[in-house]
This record gives C-alpha cells, structure tokens and sequence, in this order.
C-alpha cells in the first residue's frame, strides 16, 4: 500500500476510534452529522425555496403542505429552517477558522517572543475583552452594512481574544518544557521551534475552547438577526424569530417554536463535542 | 520462621491475598496479585520494587485509599483481628490516622496548603481526642513538633506549608501521623523527594521514634540503601506478586530470586561496588499471565517457568522465594 | 593530560525577583564558578538543590547566557557566540555541545515519532541521513530492533527507552562535550544501572567527553574523573574523583558523603551523618561563608568573610580555611566523626 493512502487509513482509523472514546464525543459527532447533512442536502430536502413569498396569504399553521407552517409573508418556515442550517453551520466554521488563525498568530508570537510584542497584543487583547462584545457587533453591523460576509467576518474579528489568551498560555508553559528546550539545543530555530515543537502541543487545550467559540459564533449570528440586523437574502434562524416577533400576537408559535428547537439543538450539540473533544484530548485523571 | 518474630506475638497487620486491580480504559490491569505480608510490633518492614511492581497499590489498598478505578478483588487485611477491607467507611475512618497512618513522597503538596500547620495538627489531634481541649492540643502539637526535631515548635505552628522548607513539612507530615499514637505507621516513598542530607535527618528520625514510641513502620521503597538503613524484614515485590521474602541482613548477603540478585547488581553498579557488573537490557512488563512473571529477564529461566508459576516456597533460612530454582 | 576542552572562570548567574513594587532581589543561583574539563574525562558537577549545578549545566549548554564571567569551549568565547549574528559560528557550537535533561517524560515531543525526533539533528544541521543511519543509532544505545521503536511515540515507551532514545538523539552528531543533567534520577534502580553502563561503553566508543550534574552521589562516586562540588551557588570543593570522595576536606562534602545509607548488609551497624540545619533562603544567603550556619567547624570568620576557593594539594581545590588550618590531612576523618556524634539541634 503507497505510503500516503497507508498514512490517511490509519488516520481514518485514529479518527473512528477517537470518536468511540468517549460518549459525548460520539453522541455530539452523531447530533451535529445530522445537521451536516440536513445542510448540504438542504435543496433535496426543503419544500420550497425559501425566500419565495406569497405561498399563502398569511400566517398559516402547520399543515401537510407546510411542516412547520408559514409566515405572515406567506414563506414556508420548514424550507426556511431547513437552510437557515447552511447558514448556521457556515457561519459556525467560518468565523471560527477567521477567530482561530488570528489567535493562534497573535498567541503564538506573544506567548514565545514575550517583550514588548507580548505587552502590545496582549494590552490590544485586554481593550477588546473590555468592549461588550456583542454592542460591539451591533455597532460595526450598522456601521458597515448587514451583508453575510461582513457579520461573518465581524462575528471572527471579535471571537479572537479570548483564543488567543488561551494559546498564549499554553505556549507560556510549553516554552520551558524540556523537549523544546532540547530541540534549542540542537540548533533549532526560533520559527522552526514555535511550529513544530511548541504549536502541535499547543492545540489539544484550545481545540475545544474553539468548538466554543464555533457555538457562540451560531447565537452571536442568530442574535443579530433576531434583532434585524441580519442579511435578508440569507435564511437566517434568527431572522425567522425577528419576524417571529410580530407573528406571535397574531397566534403564529411555529414561527418562534421551530428555530429556536434548531439553535437549541445545534448549540447543544456543538458544546457537547466541545466537552467529549476536551475529555480526549486532554485527559485528566479520573478521581 | 525467625524467632525473633515469635518473641513478637501475633502480627499486628497481615495481609492474605491481596488482589486489586484498575479499570483501565475497557481493561483490567492487576497492580496486586495475590499478596501476602506480616507486619510484627516494632519492626520496620520494607516493600521494594521498581515501578510497575504493585508496592504504592499496595499501600494505598490497606487503608482503602485507593481512586475509584481501582477495585480491590480479594483478600483480607487483618489489623488486630479486624479485617479492614470488611468495615464500613465510618469505623474505617477511626482507624486511619489514628491506629494506622500514613506519610507520602511529596510533604508538600500532601499538607493542606491553606492551613497552618498548626491549625492541621490540632485538627488532627482532636478529631481523635475529642475530650481534649483546645489548649490541651495545641501544647500536644508543640511536644509533637519537638519530637519530630522541628525547630521553636511555636512559630513553627504558625507557618504555611509552603513557608517550610520540604524537610521540614516531612516533618509536620510525620508528626500529623504520630499525632494519634498509631500502631503501624506507612512510609510511601518517604525521602525520595528530599535532598540527600535532609533525607539523612529523617531517616534518623525514623529510627529513633521507631525505637522510642514502639512503632512498626512499613517501608515502601525502591531505594535499597534505605531498606538496608531502617528495615528488618524484606519483600521484593514485582510485577504484583511477592518474589522473595527474608530478614534484611541475609536478603542482602544471600539474595536467592533472580530478580532480587538483579537489583542488587545494579545497585552494585550504581554504587561502584563492582564496575565489571553488567546488567541485561530488557525491560516492561509482561501482558500474558502464564508461568512466571520474571522469566523475560531471567537469565536462569527453565521451560518450567513458561507455563507454571511458582510458588512462595520457604527455605530452611527463614528465607521465602518464588522461584522454581528452589523447589 | 589532553586538551583543555571547557573552561568556566567565575561564571554567575543571577535571577532578578521583584520582592516588592520597587524593590528587586536577585536569586543568586550561580554566583562564581569557576572549572576546568579535559577532553575526555567525565567531570561531575554534584549538590543538592538550590547549589545551582543545574543551572550552571544549562549554561554550559548554550541554553541560557551567564550574568558575568567567561565560559570557554575549545578555546572560543562562548557568551560571543551566543550573542553574536554569525549563525555557522552558533550552529558549530550546538552540533558540539549537547544536552540530556533529567526527566525522560518530558525532553521528547510527545506529538512526534521517535524517527522525527532522531532525524532532527540531522535536519537542522543540514547532515544527510539514511534510515540505516537513525538504526545504527538506535542500536548503539541498546533499543534493538531499531526498526520497532522508529515509528513509535513516546508514550509507548518505558521510562529507560526514552532516556536512551534522548542519548541518542545528543549523540546524533558526535559531539565533543555532552552535558549529562540528572540523566537517571526518574529511573528505576535496574534501568539506572543500564544506563549508567550505557554512558560509560559510548563514552569509550564515540571519545565522548561528559559533564554529569547529579545529586545521587553514589553514581558520582563510581562514574567520575573529576569532581566538583556545589553548595549554594559556590563552588566548596573540586578535585580529582580519588581525593574529593576519599579524603573529602570541606565540611560539607564530609557530611554529604557520610550520609549517604548503603545498600549493604552491615549498613545497620553504620551510623549516618546528619548535617543539621536547612538550606538557607535563596534570596538572602548569610553572611560569610555560606554554609557556616551548618557547620560543625564554623568559626568567627566565617561568619563575615566567604571563603575563597585555594588549592590545597595538587589540583585540589578547597574553600574551607578552617579546615587546613585547624585538621590538615586528618579532617576527613575527624569532621565526620563530629557530624556522627552530633545530636544537638540548630535554631535556624
């Protein structure tokens, strides 16, 4: 077997029994695959296009046409829910990668180099962990428009901090271990030393810190929306209880009902492989 | 049998068959394989062993101190006629600490690290004496302080752990345990942590309270320089089973196991006793359990060992081995 | 005598420690060392913690730089290579002087196989390597069969294993000088014979030249050429292995070496020394000689004065004026017997 296929089998087959270790590492893979899969097949599986107005005339309950019923604007909430999860899951990962890459950079840099580098970034982590995070997002949306791509990339300029205060310290502690210490000793650069000595021992720690922030990322996104500063050509979950707003006076539960079960459910399970992702990767003993 | 021990009495702690065993991941792993001790009065007795041989599980199992993934499967521990493995954690508690106690590797961290010391010592001392009085125990946790040879014992009971320097919280650490008067006093590793001067202090120390107070101390050691220092009695402990059993002195001018002749060559080596010693490389520990466990470094090894075990066979001497060398 | 190899003249090493808003200390962990290694001899650092070998072992190896002094290594200014911008210059002094730390558990990365570990030497310093080359490497430190243990991690060996495989690693690229930091202290009895015997066969086989920082004196004792022994950031006492360990003169390698329990079968007749006191705090050393708040000689000068370090016989160095003056030759025994008929206790 050529050595490359020989490597990704027996890293598939890490991966399988990584999951089987722990229960909630299983259970939440199992929960958030669903929602996987329910996001890539979306246009298989939804009713409707989602935007698409003018299905009904109003608020509709829940029928056999219509899962989960239907706007005061006439919009199926099933074929709406179906891919809010796109939605969900995109801005999961992405604001996520944006957060991680930045906190990695910054905590990697501040936690070996130290200096005046370590006061600067860590002084610029401080300021930001002071602004309430989420006003903070509010003013940037209103101040540079409520596109997708800019709530996603403001949602993973504001998650960095708390990251990067992770891998610093982890970094802090790994500098003085004596594997990188010996690693100096044989002449290893400083670029060579942060990458591979220090940076695959730093990650286990913040792996699941960034699951986390992943699940914040999703409410911070649905919590714009619900408060209408969402894209309104993105089905967003948080746009439907926007609107779930008014529809409730008129007796509309299916519109406030359905995608909070969904946020509940995909938080849920992201902050339980969150845990199972800790209990692996940095085991504790069992007293 | 020595006739000194039957000058002796009874044992004071015996121990029959111990097995205990941890859940590791799906498995089970057996630390303590069917482990049988005598501890006499005012004797010291010292467990050794590397790493891997069970001795820590050992002592941890006496006092059912053991972490939840350990399960103790068999065995009974006779400590004045009580088995301790059958009490409920309420009388158990009565006797830990107070009939039997035990002092660890790394006094600091094993001493509460927001407490005075003096506040854990008169903790210590009326939790057994409810009876006494405050005043009472703090004077009590003075003369306990002196005769640990701890230095103005009155500010002493003033300070931190962290204040003191590791001797020194070895020493609160002994005297926390002979707060209570105890019979049997269990010594996990106790100088390892300690410079070699200091650990001279303590093992001084040990010798004499043993001598003053009648205490019978077990030893849980690797180091066999302590073993020579404080013991009287021997078990070599590997791989869970005891190998060889025999009074200090003969254990070290006439070791019979392979394994015990083992260690002593290395400490030869290690002591420049003998610089031509050269010692077989192989290491770990066995996953099979059939026939005996040390037949992968022995070099005496007979197809006999490959499937059967041996067992412990007393010799004329007082000595008793496990090995088939010997019948 | 062969070539002079390393050389430190009154090396320090001082750690700043703010004590309070304003005020700074300074932990004195290395504070004037000063000692001389031949090509080939194995010259052993000894104390116990808090006298600073480590530290000094750390800056023999280029891992930290001194507070003041000079350190030698062939000939060439240490502290100038490590400063200085000429990386050739910096690479030749990491491809010679080597290091293997006390604790096996931690000086491997444990997120690599022990095949990347063994090649890094090779890596950095641009040698051309063969997986021939990594088993023969695995072979001189006894892990046989190489080919099992090059795809493994470090967890899935024993303590012994790692330690080898850290050897190896320092032997990669034949260095002159390997400075040896507690290399079996965290090992099992059996394992530290196995090592020990290890590190004397290489040394013969690769004309190794070692610095062995240790507090388990026995090994010193039976392992050394040349000894130096540390007290508190200060050198007490140096010599060859024969004169310190057989007729020590200082007080405190007298009460170090008799303190020590032998495994032996006559050890219950044989009384310890016992040194009493503690170490005093690292940041506020005593006046005078350090280690006059233990001693059993302790005069009225050594209260005020620090003893400078003399040479009291061919190549034997020793800073205890007290000694000389009042014992002579004969201290070795007399001092010992003090410290074995002691029962007295110091007020600290």
């Amino acid at each position: 077997m050529p050595v490359e296929l020989y490597a990704l089998s027996s890293n598939f087959k890490t991966v399988l029994g990584v999951l089987r270790s722990d229960k909630n590492l299983l259970a939440g893979a199992l929960m958030l695959l669903v929602f996987v899969l329910v996001a890539v097949f979306a246009n298989l599986i939804a009713t409707y296009h989602p935007l698409q107005t003018g299905l009904t005339r109003g608020l509709h309950p829940p029928s056999r046409g219509f899962l989960m019923g239907t706007d005061q604007i006439g919009r199926d909430v099933f074929s709406w829910v179906i891919y809010g999860t796109r939605t969900a899951l995109v801005v999961g990962v992405t604001a996520t990668a944006i957060s991680f890459v930045i906190a990695l950079a910054v905590g990697l840099v501040s936690g070996y180099f130290g200096g005046k580098a370590d006061l600067v970034l860590m002084r610029i982590v401080d300021i930001l962990l002071s602004i309430p995070q989420f006003i903070f997002m509010i003013v940037m949306v209103m101040l540079y428009g409520s596109t997708f791509t800019n709530i996603v990339l403001i949602i993973g300029l504001l998650s960095w901090p708390t990251l990067a205060r992770i891998v610093r310290a982890e970094v802090l502690s790994l500098r003085e271990r004596e594997f990188v210490l010996a690693a100096r000793a044989l002449g290893a650069s400083s670029r060579d030393l942060i990458l591979k000595e220090i940076l695959p021992n730093a990650l286990p720690p913040v792996i699941p810190a960034a699951a986390l922030t992943a699940s914040n990322a999703i409410l911070a996104e649905a919590a714009l929306s619900f408060l209408g500063l969402g894209d309104p050509r993105v089905p967003s979950w948080g746009t439907m209880l926007w609107i779930a707003r008014q529809a409730i006076f008129a007796g509309g539960w299916w519109t406030l009902v359905f995608p909070s079960i969904f946020i509940v459910l995909v938080i849920l399970s992201i902050n339980i492989i969150a845990d199972g992702l800790n209990n692996v990767l940095n085991p504790r003993e069992r007293t | 049998m020595n006739d000194s021990r039957r000058e002796n009495g009874d044992p004071v702690l015996s121990i029959r068959d111990l097995v205990v065993s941890y859940r590791v991941g799906r498995r089970r792993i057996v630390a303590v394989d069917g482990v049988s001790i005598d501890v006499y009065r005012n004797e010291c007795v010292a467990i050794v062993g590397e790493s891997g041989s069970g001795k820590s599980t050992l002592s941890l199992a006496i006092m059912r101190l053991l972490p939840p993934s350990a399960a103790i499967e068999r065995g009974v521990v006779l400590f004045k006629g009580r088995n301790l493995l059958e009490l409920s954690e309420k009388e158990l508690q009565k006797i830990r600490g107070r009939e039997i106690s035990m002092v660890f590797q790394d006094p600091t961290s094993y001493l509460n690290p927001v407490y005075k010391i003096g506040d854990q010592l008169v903790e210590t001392i009326l939790t057994h004496n409810s009876d006494m009085s405050g005043n009472e125990a703090r004077a009590r946790a003075i003369e306990l302080l002196k005769s640990v040879g701890i230095p103005s014992p009155e500010r002493a009971l003033t300070y931190y752990p962290h204040q003191l320097s590791g001797g020194m919280n070895q020493r609160v650490s002994i005297a926390l345990a002979l707060a209570t008067n105890p019979s049997i006093l269990i010594a996990d590793e106790p100088t390892s942590a300690l410079d070699l001067t200091i650990q001279a202090q303590i093992l001084r120390l040990l010798k004499d309270l043993m001598r003053r107070l009648s205490l019978s101390i077990i030893l849980i050691t690797h180091d066999l320089g302590l073993v020579a220092y404080l013991a009287d009695r021997v078990y070599v402990m590997y791989s869970g089973k005891v190998m060889e059993e025999d009074a200090v002195g003969s254990m070290f001018s006439n070791p019979k196991h392979p394994y015990t002749q083992l260690l002593l060559n290395s400490v030869r080596i290690i002591y420049g006793l003998d610089t031509s010693a050269r010692v077989e490389r192989t290491e770990g520990h066995l996953t099979d359990t059939k026939g005996c466990r040390f037949r992968h470094r022995c070099p005496y090894a007979l197809s006999r060992c490959e499937s059967q075990e041996p067992p412990l066979v007393p010799l004329n001497s007082g000595k008793v081995v496990r090995c088939w060398l010997y019948g | 005598m062969s070539r002079l190899l390393l050389e430190a003249i009154e090396v320090k090493k001082y750690y700043p420690v703010k004590t309070s808003l304003f005020k700074t200390a300074f932990v004195r962990a290395v504070d004037g060392i000063s000692l001389k290694v031949c090509e080939g001899e194995v010259h052993c650092i000894v104390g116990e913690s808090g006298s600073g070998k480590s530290t000094f072992g750390r800056l023999v190896a280029g891992l930290e730089e001194p507070t003041s002094g000079t350190l030698r290594f062939m000939n060439r200014d240490v502290i100038e290579i490590l400063r200085g911008k000429n990386k050739k210059d910096l690479m030749w002094f990491r491809r010679n002087v080597q290091i293997v730390f006390q604790d096996p558990y931690s000086s491997l990365n444990p997120r690599k196989r022990i095949r990347e570990i063994l090649a890094r030497p090779f890596k950095i310093h641009g040698v051309a390597y063969d997986e021939s080359a990594l088993h023969e490497l695995l072979e001189s430190v006894g892990l046989v069969p190489p080919r099992e243990f090059l795809d493994r991690y470090p967890h899935q060996l024993s303590g012994g294993q790692r330690q080898r495989v850290a050897i190896a690693r320092a032997i990669a690229l034949r260095p002159k000088l390997v400075v040896l930091d507690e290399p079996t202290s965290a090992l099992d009895v059996t394992v530290k014979a196995q090592i020990l015997n290890l590190l004397s066969e290489l040394r013969e086989r690769e004309s190794l030249t070692y610095i062995l920082i240790s507090h388990e004196l026995p090994i010193v004792r039976s392992v050394c050429d040349s000894v130096t022994v540390m007290y508190f950031g200060r050198v007490v006492e140096q010599g060859s292995s024969r004169t310190v360990f057989e007729r020590p003169l200082h007080p405190y390698t007298i009460g170090l070496l008799n303190s020590i329990p032998l495994p032996s079968p006559q050890a219950k007749a044989i009384e310890l020394a016992v040194m009493e006191g503690e170490p005093p705090s690292p940041l506020s050393p005593p006046p005078g000689c350090r280690f006059h708040t233990r001693c059993p000689i302790a005069r009225e000068d050594c209260k005020v004065e620090e003893p400078p370090l003399i040479e009291v016989n061919g190549g034997h160095l020793l800073a205890c004026p007290v000694s000389v003056r009042e014992y002579g030759s004969d201290g070795s025994e007399i001092i010992a017997k003090m410290y074995l008929e002691s029962r007295r206790q110091r007020v600290p």
